[in-house]
């Protein structure tokens, strides 16, 4: 009975974030779907001259966006595990991909609200804030997309 | 003034390229955010008070950057690359370094998009 308490101590977050941590995800997965359909129709290139070719009519401008994401407990302690055996830490994978897809989305919606429809030389940049938070375990990462918005002209068909 | 991370700016042709122009700054954490990332560490997920640290820090290296290239007499700044660094334990540094130029409108039907920070 005595060594049962320390362990729920220590599981009881586990589960807790185990089951908030995997809801936030599973938000944020859905609602990056739901973003991206909108703009399906969106050319975002890496390209660095302007792909389909450039409307005179407007000329380009940069847009950039940054996120800053950071893994939840149990995740982190999955993390932790994987540093024993090696090989796709999947849960670090996974929040990468998000915060990505997250930045290239608000870039493509700052680039529509300004009336372009394309964006031609994205760039990605990625810094490890945990330099921020020396004691904190916790992976922290900013993502930082940014690229060129223009007007590609529609097609004489 | 025209701010890009291409090598040209669609109705414009340029005339005069005045050189690498650059701006940056370094940042450290705020208590409160970090209070406040700290709670959302275990939650996991975007960290909004960071994000916006960022987006802060951003606009001030892009805004250093503008001003140089102002004072070179520039309208554009082409070839705009961002690049982040950490100096030292509790601070973070970003980057903004492009090319000024002046350019010309080539094609009257042009608006031109100046970038706003």
């Amino acid at each position: 009975m005595e060594i049962l308490i320390p362990c729920l101590f220590f599981l009881f977050p586990l589960v807790l974030f185990f089951f908030v941590g995997t809801f936030m995800e599973k938000r944020h997965l859905k609602s990056l779907e739901e973003r991206e359909a909108k703009f399906s129709n969106f050319l975002v290139t890496d390209v660095r001259g302007y792909v389909g070719g450039a409307h005179p009519k407007a000329s380009g401008t940069l847009v950039a966006a940054e996120v800053v994401v950071a893994i939840d407990y149990f995740k982190s302690f999955v993390a932790s595990l994987y540093m024993i055996v090696g090989g796709e830490v999947r849960v670090h994978r996974s929040l990468m991909e998000r915060a990505r897809r997250e930045a290239i989305l608000r870039i493509r919606e700052e680039a529509s609200q300004k009336g372009y429809n394309a964006i031609c030389n994205l760039r990605m940049e990625t810094m490890d804030l945990t330099v921020l938070n020396p004691k904190q375990k916790t992976a922290m990462v900013a993502v930082t997309a940014y690229g060129t918005a223009y007007h590609i002209p529609p097609k004489m068909d | 003034m025209f701010v890009v991370n291409t090598e040209s700016v669609p109705g414009y042709r340029i005339t005069r390229v005045l050189g690498m122009v650059q701006g940056n700054t370094v940042r450290a954490k705020h208590l409160g955010r970090d209070i406040m990332a700290g709670l959302k560490n275990l939650v996991g997920g975007e960290l909004v008070g960071y994000t916006e640290m960022m987006t802060e820090a951003r606009r001030e290296a892009v805004g250093r950057m503008m001003a140089q290239a102002q004072q070179l007499g520039a309208n554009a700044v082409i070839n705009v690359r961002f690049s982040t660094s950490a100096v030292t334990q509790g601070a973070a540094e970003l980057y903004a370094y492009g090319t000024a130029v002046v350019m010309e409108q080539v094609s009257p039907e042009t608006t031109p998009t100046h970038y706003e920070n």
